[in-house]
């Protein structure tokens, strides 16, 4: 299957007079695993719902393979937005029954896999007949994720796909999504709040942060450009001194930098009498994003 | 990501250095072939690309070749080209900490030789 | 428009086959408490005012349609202007289906030897324009619509309208049935002012086909901009 490209330019939108979106560029290549991560409000839904045309934009433009996706029927039949699902819609519970999504889905969907889906269903032990409000937290993920693996679209978003199941069933999700990527090689782009278990899993991760893009490059790549430089403070702060210091922890004395910088440069703080430790992708989207809330 | 993998240094590295390992350790004999980048990936639940990302590092170093449409293979002298590798690195990795750390505790030249030379004797045979 | 029609038909089966549930237990109840005999009871006043019920029943479809069958649909990567056809195409599915019920409603009495065939009004349809019965279900549909599509943009503007079109549907049933039953509208039709009352029907008519209009122009804009959560 050929993909398109979905790119975003100078993405804008505001909600009540507050601009939620700040003039936004993104491309999504094909074939690759993306993770978007951002803090809660920084627009990663928001983004979602915009990129997928089911949210308003209130400036720029979203296009899938050139044309614009609003109302764009190849691009809605390409791409699959799978959303966290809730018990309660609109008003009341949500009545539907599990079967309903699937059939909708079978219905959207112009590659959906029903064979596929069925075997995730006795995977993770849903039955058909069962209604969204009976379903626990744990199971209302499982349900969206059957639903994304199974669409089989050329482009599949899931947002918050593992909010509500254990670390066991996490790890499961994380299998059960390279499995299907090795087979199909298909487009996935997963938003998430728990950074550091995905991190190996996403071949580039893209930050979001009030409403603008942070970075967006390839994990490890972005990972590689950061350190923590600890030990006497005159030492580091010498060692820091071409370094871009994202955060400075003191202890007496004791003072640890985390730190930005090429190659090069961390080669030189390795010269010094200090500790030089790596950053995972989860201290580096602390460092960069907390803006003073975590310590 | 599996057990055996850290945070400690990036994943492709890591996946590089237990082939390395393995190559040495006889795990995979030369000619012999080593794990695909799926089975890689499956095997410690990380992205295909950073698997291939180790194997093809350690192709650019001659140490493993592809047979096209079959897989990765051992190279002819792999063992020892490794050995060359890691003797290259040695220096800079092992030795370099060791004087750095040895300063640290204020221990002479003569000292750090003498406790070298111990953990020779105690050691294995050379 | 396919996909839609055929994700919305999903829904409106059951939702037939509820109204005709409905019209099952009234009907066997009214045989079983003996109404074709001349009984008054609760099963007979079902029974006449089942027309008006169905536009009931129907007012909640049509809510329905606006708003989870609207937000699931467009969830899945339907096409704003494909569900809004799709959704003109089961209003028609819902008015017709209701039609049918109403006319077989309307035909049991006379063909089943009821009495007092006078007294049965409006559900036999005899004063009803043809074509005038769908037409007030699509209306109510695209009322019940407006009133979703109102709730998803202000709970509290939609609850004071949902609320205000129950109670407004409730006291026209009981107008309805007030009038049926005293001949009120024979006594206005053919008293002083008969001419004016005459032409009520047809004010009435033009206001509910502008009511119609406009409801269907706002669902369209609506749905056009609609924002799924």
């Amino acid at each position: 299957m050929s993909t398109g490209i979905l790119k975003a330019q100078g993405l804008c939108k505001s909600y009540k007079n507050k601009q939620v979106l700040h003039n936004l560029d993104l491309t999504i290549e094909p074939g690759k695993i993306y993770g978007l991560i951002g803090r809660n409000g920084a627009g990663k839904t928001t983004l979602l719902g915009i990129l997928t045309a089911q949210n308003t934009k209130d400036g720029g433009q979203v296009t899938y393979n050139g044309q614009d996706v609003w109302e764009n029927q190849q691009a809605l039949n390409d791409i699959c937005f799978s959303r966290e699902m809730q018990s309660t819609m609109f008003y009341g519970r949500n009545n539907l029954k599990i079967k309903h999504y699937l059939k909708s889905a079978a219905i959207y969907y112009p590659n959906w896999d029903k064979d596929y889906a069925q075997r995730l269903l006795e995977e993770f032990k849903l039955e058909p007949q069962k209604k969204i409000y009976q379903l626990s937290k744990g199971q209302l993920s499982m349900v969206t994720i059957t639903i994304a693996l199974a669409s089989r679209s050329p482009i599949t978003i899931l947002d918050e796909p593992a909010a509500g199941l254990d670390v066991v069933m996490r790890e499961r999700f994380y299998q059960l999504l390279l499995e299907d990527f090795a087979q199909t090689n298909r487009t996935f782009l997963v938003s998430t709040h728990i950074i550091e278990e995905a991190a190996s899993v996403f071949e580039q991760v893209i930050i979001l942060d009030e409403g603008r893009i942070l970075e967006n490059c390839p994990t490890e790549e972005l990972v590689d450009q950061f350190r923590y430089i600890s030990g006497r403070e005159d030492e580091v702060d010498r060692v820091c001194a071409g370094l871009e210091i994202l955060s400075v922890h003191q202890m007496g004395r004791h003072k640890t930098v985390a730190v930005r910088g090429s190659g090069v440069k961390l080669e030189d703080a390795r010269k010094a009498d200090v500790d030089i430790a790596p950053m995972n992708l989860q201290n580096v989207f602390v460092a960069l994003c907390s803006h003073g809330d975590a310590q | 990501m599996h057990g055996t993998l850290n945070d400690q240094s990036l994943i492709y590295l890591q996946i590089a250095k237990m082939l390395e390992d393995d190559i040495l350790r006889g795990v995979y004999q030369e000619e012999e072939q080593v794990p695909s980048t799926n089975e890689l990936a499956r095997g410690y639940n990380i992205n295909p690309a950073t698997a291939a990302k180790g194997i093809n590092l350690l192709v650019a170093d001659g140490i493993l070749y592809k047979k096209r449409g079959i897989g990765m293979f051992v190279s002819q002298g792999a063992g020892e080209a490794v050995k060359q590798k890691r003797k290259a690195a040695f220096y800079d990795g092992y030795v370099k900490p060791l004087v750095k750390e040895g300063a640290s505790l204020n221990l002479s030249g003569e000292e750090l030789l003498a406790m070298v030379h111990r953990a020779i004797e105690e050691g294995e045979p050379l | 428009m396919v996909k839609s029609t055929r994700f919305l038909s999903q829904f409106v089966w059951p939702n037939l086959a509820a109204v005709l549930a409905f019209a099952v237990i009234v009907v066997a109840g009214c045989y079983i408490t003996g109404v074709p005999q001349g009984t008054h009871n609760l099963f007979r006043s079902y029974y006449s005012a089942f027309p008006i019920m169905e536009l009931f029943i129907l007012y909640f479809y049509g809510f329905a349609l606006c708003t989870n069958n609207l937000n699931l649909a467009l969830s899945f990567g339907a096409r704003r202007r494909d569900f809004f056809w799709g959704m003109q195409g089961t209003m028609l599915l819902y008015a017709g289906a209701c039609w049918l019920l109403q006319a077989l409603m309307s035909v049991l009495p006379q063909q089943g030897g009821w009495t007092e065939l006078s007294r049965w009004g409006w559900v036999l349809g005899e004063d009803l324009p043809v074509g005038m019965y769908p037409f007030l279900c699509v209306l109510v549909l695209v009322l019940g619509g407006l009133s979703g599509l109102v709730m998803a943009r202000s709970k509290v503007w939609g609850t004071v309208l949902s609320v205000a079109a129950v109670l407004l549907m409730i006291a026209l049933c009981a107008l309805l049935f007030i009038v049926a039953d005293i001949g009120l509208w024979e006594f206005l039709v053919n008293g002083e002012y008969g001419g004016l009352w005459g032409n009520l029907p047809y004010l009435l008519g033009g206001a509910a086909l502008l009511i119609f209009l406009v409801g269907e122009a706002v669902i369209w804009r609506t749905v056009k901009g609609y924002v799924v959560r």
